[in-house]
Formats: C-alpha cells, structure tokens, sequence
C-alpha cells in the first residue's frame, strides 16, 4: 500500500507538487493522471526514493520512504518511464542484478529468474545481450527487473510512452496479472484510454496540484451525462459566449476568437439552437467535434484545457 | 547479504567490459605501442655511428700509406671503417649512397707533404648522411693540422731526408743513422712537453645519480606502465555517465542495497581489467629488460592499487561534471599534462628539476617513483606499506564522494 500525504517538493520558488495526497490499495491499480509537467514523475520520485519531499509523508508498506528508506524500498518496484537497463549484458544478467539488488540470493533467485523469463517470454533469448532486442522485448525485460523481487507495491511511471501497440496490450497484461497477486499500482499516464482501461481509483494532477480524485465511477459522475462540443471557426469571443450562456444546460468551458469548447446535455440534437445563437453573435462555425463523457472531458471541465498539452 | 550484492555488481561490470573487445584491446594496445614508440625513440644500446670511407690511393707511397695506417689505428677504427677503392668506384659507390665518403689522395701526397708544398685530398661525401661525413671531416681536418706540427718540430730533419734523396738517391745507412740521430735529439728537447702531456681534457658527462648505470629503457618502463593505467582509468571513469544516461543509476537508488556496494563491485571489475592491463605491460617490459620476475607480485599489486585510484580519481571527476562532454574535456585536458610531469613520457631523471618536483606531486608521478623503485629492487618494505595506506587513504576519500554524489542529484538522468 501506498499512503502519500501532503506531498509537496520545491525546487526553489518552483513548487512542483503541491499538497498531493492519496492512498494506493493492495490489489488495486491506482492512476495518476496529468499533463505533461503535470508533477507525476516528481511524485513517483519522491515514493520511490530517487527525490526528497520538501514536506509531507509517504508511506510504502507502512515504512516512512525517509525515515526507513531501505525498508519501504525492499517492498517497492519501479519501473521507469524511460528504460533502464545495462544493455551490454544478457537479460538473465540483468535479472540477477536487479533481484540481488532487492536482496534475493542463491537457488531463489535463479529460480525467480527463471520464471521472470518465462514470464515475460524471453527465455528462449535469455542469453543474448539486451542491446540486440527489439524495443517490445526490452519493455518486456526492463518490466521484468521490477517485479523480480515479488515487490508488494508497483510503480509505473508512463510505461507506455513510445510503446508499439501489441508491447502495449502485453504490458497491460503484465500489470492486471501483478494485481490479481495482490500489488499495489500506482500508474501514471497521461493516456485517459489507458487509464479508463486500466485503474481501479484515480487522482488527476495538474501543475502540481491535486484537483480530483476517486473511482471511475465517481470521477464520471462529475462530469455528469454533458457531452464536450468543440466548435472551430471564427467568432467574437464575448459576445459567443454571452449568447451561449443564455441557453438553458449550455457551460461554456472556454471562448476564443478561433475556437469555443461547451459543456452540453445531449448536445447532438440541440446543434441547430447552438448554431443559431453562434450566427446571431456574428460567429460561424467551420468544425464540429462532440465527444461522450468520459476522464478527457472531466479534465477539460476541471482545468479548461485539453489533458495532452 | 551485501557482500552478495557487491558480487553480482562485480559480475555484471566484469561482463558489461568483457563485452566490450573494441576498448578492451584499445587498452592494452596502446600502451603497447606508444611504449614501443618510445622505446625505439629514446630506449636500448643503440650502437656508435661508424663511418664507411672509401679510399682511392693514387699516390701509393710509403706517407700515403701511413696516413691509411693512422686511419686504420684501434682508436679511428671505432668511428671509421676503411675500404681501399679505384677513384671510379668509389664515385659509384657515393652515387649509389653505399658509403659515407670517398677520399682521394692524389699522386704526389708523399712528395707535398715531406717538402711541406701544397698539396689537396680530395673528399667527396654522401648527402645522404649529415653525422657519419661530419665526422670523417672532422678526423681529416685534425691530421691535416698534425702534419703542420710534425712539420714544426721535424721539419729539419724531414728536409735533409729529401735533400738526401734528392742528391744521393736512396739514403746509405751513415745517412739514415744521422737523421734517426737528428729526429732523437729533437724528441728529448720536446720530452717534457708532451711525456706526460702538460694539459689533459677529462670529459664529464653529467648524470643525475639515479640514471647513473640504469639504461634508458629501464627508466621508461614505470612511465609507460602508468601512462597505459591512465587512459584506461580515464575510459572507466566514464561508465558513471553510461549508468547515468541508461537509467540505472535512478533505478538503483530506489534499490534498498546501497549506491557504495554498487561502485565497489564497480570497481572489483576495473581491477580485473587494470591487474591484467598491467600484468602483461609488466611482463613484457621485465622479460624485455631484464628485469628479474620476482619483482612481479609486488609491482602488480602497486600498479592495480594505483590503478584503482585513479579510475576513482576520474569518476569523481566525471560525477561533478554537467555533462559527459564537459567530463570528457576536463579529463582529457589533463590527463596529459599529468602524464607529462608524472615522467611517463620522459623519465624525471632526464626532465629538469623543477617539473621532476612538481611531478612527484601528481599522483601518477608519485605513485611512478613508487614502482620504478619496485623494478629496480630499491623500495623498502615500510616505505611501500606507508605508501600503499596514504595511496588507499585517498581512493577511500574518493570512493565515499562519488558514492555519495552517485545516490544524489548525479543519479537522476
């Protein structure tokens, strides 16, 4: 389990998590959804040791990750955003340094080793140096060095960046099967398929904050059943969105001179109402893009932007 | 349980060098042959330039050939070595650069030199060569001058051997005893003034004491040894900015073992790589010089210690640099420079005194003048130990302040 609270890490005047907290459950995947800089690569740091907290308290497994580092790390697996792996060596070499790095040792290590490589489906090339797979199999391995020790908390920090469609579905595998065993997930993304797919309770950051956390279910409930409608063309911002906000169970999320997002109930069928109050502040619209409820729109309620910027 | 861990980091950083052919055989190559390099600049008993000097004899008189004999004599054959020619051949021979020099005594030497008139040897040299026809010009020009002398003191009696012949023919014996006579009276006029020799030129060559009786080569083994130890300590010191940049180093602190148990094994493995290095640098430097191998042990274990030390020298180095370039650059500017004053390319017993203390400063020149007194069976069993702890003194600073720096900012990528 993880339990973080009040989380907050500075970089001089830059703060870049602010207050976070959440708490992650054994056999349960828990997403932490954001834009890029959002902060969750600096949260993941500082769970996993790699960083210092300015403030706050993070527990891995009951052990404070400050004050009894080396316990909560001896339950932690991490597995990096970007690979990280010594290329040179063979992945039973890879294995074996990772698993004694978590303090395995002897006929349990090699065995683990061995079930890792049938594991992750790389036995029958388990002698050859990392540098000659492909960039699926060494996702593969470098998922294997994390779990190696059997950790009881797992992080994945965006694993999926960069990651071909078929390495993607086998990772998402990997994880739901670490799950049933009774791991902790704390995954970050920046994907809302990928986490809609994956997690069982969320918490969406952004510039280092925390704005919205809960099950799937809860966080759809508030966007509540309004579709997100996005209008391209050329308006005048005031007056587009003076004559929008007139309708009644119309939101507008955000009003430019090229570009106007709304909030909308069963926004299919009240198109022609919406282009006839456009047209009558004097705008036009070009392009029309509706979206269903989902985490995307919910992030796009919350913070007036789109979550991949 | 960390000693097991220290094991298997060990095993991986032996496997990740092992992998590497291409700069395990740059490290022990290049030492190798910038050694040999040296070794044929400044090295070995190389043997004294003898001239070859062509003569063609057209006089072929009793002067002409004592002036050969003087050519030939113990002390001139050291320099010069004469083969009698026809004025012909010998052109051919210069032409074709197969000798030093042609000398040509023109007929009527004999007759010139006992009548003290004009007379002129003819030298024709090779272009080819600049030292060897220096020196049979020099030796010419010094008995050109001897004849002049012998002219001073026996020109009286030289004079009535000619006249002699010159009225009578061939001398009688009244005549010969008369002049042997003349020639013996002048001798004990000037015994004293050239038996014994009233100035003597003592030639002093200056040495330092520690070059003195020790070949060239000797000096530059130690210098070559530690020259091939630095750039592989550079090259190691390096994989600090691999681990960084592949992610392992940030995977590892969120490891429970520790960042120090990590460069130890780290460092196990580049004592591998730096005995071996070392071990065939040595032995191919003591069978080629001589030196007996029951030195080996001792001089292996100082230049793996000293080796070790500097690879924790540049990774330090390498952990405090912004980037792998910038590592890159400050090592390479001065790693030279080290190998400069530390007298791997020139020994301190031939560099002057100023840069041979300033040298002794630098770890490698300290740690050389520790080895080359282990080759040459000089070093002391408590000066080695004490050398050895301030040497592990050092490593042990370096070791925690880059292990430190390791697990901290340095780690992230």
């Amino acid at each position: 389990m993880i339990e973080v609270d009040g989380l907050r890490k500075s970089y001089g005047d830059f703060l870049a998590v602010d207050g976070v907290s959440f708490t992650a459950q054994p056999g349960k995947i828990f997403g932490l959804l954001g834009p890029n800089g959002a902060g969750k690569s600096t949260a993941i740091g500082c769970i996993s040791g790699l960083l210092k907290p300015t403030d706050g308290r993070i527990r891995v497994n009951g052990h404070d990750v400050v004050k009894d580092g080396r316990a909560a790390k001896a339950g932690l697996g991490v597995v990096p955003q970007e690979l990280s792996l010594y290329e040179e060596v063979s992945a039973t070499e890879n294995l074996m340094f990772w698993g004694a790095a978590y303090g395995m040792r002897g006929s349990e290590l090699k065995s683990r080793v061995h079930d890792v490589l049938t594991y992750t489906g790389l036995l029958d090339r388990a002698e050859e140096p990392v540098k000659n797979y492909s960039g699926g199999m060494k996702r593969r391995i470098n998922f294997g060095c994390a779990i190696m020790h059997r950790p009881k908390v797992l992080l994945l920090d965006e694993p999926t960046v960069g990651v071909d469609p078929q390495s993607r579905v086998r990772l998402f595998e990997m994880v739901k099967e670490q799950v049933e065993q009774g791991t902790a997930v704390l995954y970050t993304t920046h994907y809302m398929q990928e986490a809609e797919l994956l997690c069982d309770e969320l918490a969406i950051i952004d510039r280092g904050k925390l704005i919205a956390d809960g099950t799937l279910e809860e966080l759809r409930g508030m966007v509540g059943e309004k579709d997100v409608l996005r209008l391209a063309g050329r308006f005048d911002a005031d007056q587009a969105r003076a004559a929008l906000s007139a309708l009644p169970d119309v939101q507008v999320v955000v009003a430019e001179n090229d570009g106007i997002r709304l909030s909308v109930a069963d926004a299919s069928r009240r198109l022609p109402e919406l282009f006839d109050a456009i047209g009558r502040s004097g705008g036009e619209v070009r392009e029309t893009t509706l979206s269903q409820p989902s985490l995307e729109t919910l992030f796009l309620k919350l913070t007036g932007k789109e979550l991949r910027k | 349980m960390t000693a097991l861990f220290v094991r298997h980091a060990f095993h991986k950083d032996l496997s990740r060098l092992l992998a590497d052919r291409v700069a395990l055989a740059l490290y022990l190559g290049i030492p190798l042959v910038i050694g040999f390099m040296i070794l044929l600049l400044v090295g070995g008993e190389r043997p004294k330039p003898v001239a070859h000097l062509l003569i063609a004899d057209e006089d072929d008189t009793v002067v002409s050939e004592l002036f050969k004999t003087l050519l030939r004599s113990e002390q001139a054959g050291e320099f010069i070595r004469l083969e009698e020619v026809s004025r012909a051949d010998g052109r051919d021979a210069i032409d074709d650069g197969d000798a030093s020099a042609l000398l040509v005594i023109p007929a009527g030497f004999q007759d010139a030199v006992l009548r003290e008139s004009p007379a002129q040897l003819e030298l024709v040299t090779n272009p080819a060569e600049t030292i060897k026809p220096m020196i049979l010009t020099v030796g010419l020009e010094v008995m050109v001058d001897a004849v002049f002398y012998v002219h001073r003191i026996l020109g009286d009696e030289l004079r009535k051997i000619v006249e002699s012949i010159d009225r009578d023919g061939p001398p009688t014996d009244e005549a010969i005893a008369e002049i042997s006579v003349g020639i013996n009276r002048v001798m004990r006029k000037i015994e004293k003034y050239i038996s014994p020799p009233a100035l003597t030129m003592n030639s002093v060559a200056e040495e330092n004491d520690a070059a003195r009786d020790v070949p060239m080569a000797h000096l530059m083994l130690p210098g070559i040894i530690l020259m091939g130890l630095l750039l592989i300590a550079q090259g190691l010191g390096g994989d600090v900015w691999t681990e960084k940049t592949a992610g392992t180093l940030s995977r590892m602190v969120s490891a429970p073992k520790s960042m120090a148990a990590l460069l130890l094994g780290k460092l196990l493995a580049d004592a591998v790589l730096v005995f071996s290095v070392s071990l065939v640098l040595l032995t191919i430097g003591m069978l080629f010089l001589d030196i007996p191998l029951v030195r080996l042990p001792v001089a292996l274990a100082w230049t793996t210690l000293s080796g070790v030390t500097f690879v924790l020298l540049f990774m330090w180095i390498f952990v405090h640099a912004g980037s792998r370039r910038s590592g890159a650059v400050i090592t390479n500017s001065i790693v030279f420079p080290l190998m400069m004053l530390g007298g791997s390319f020139f020994p301190a017993e031939v560099m002057p005194q100023w840069m041979v203390a300033v040298g002794r400063l630098t770890p490698n020149g300290w740690s050389l003048e520790h080895l080359k007194d282990i080759l040459m069976d000089r070093a002391d069993a408590g000066g080695l130990l004490i050398g050895a702890a301030a040497l592990s003194a050092f490593a042990l600073v370096l070791f925690f302040h880059t292990a430190a720096r390791m697990r901290g900012p340095f780690a992230r990528r």
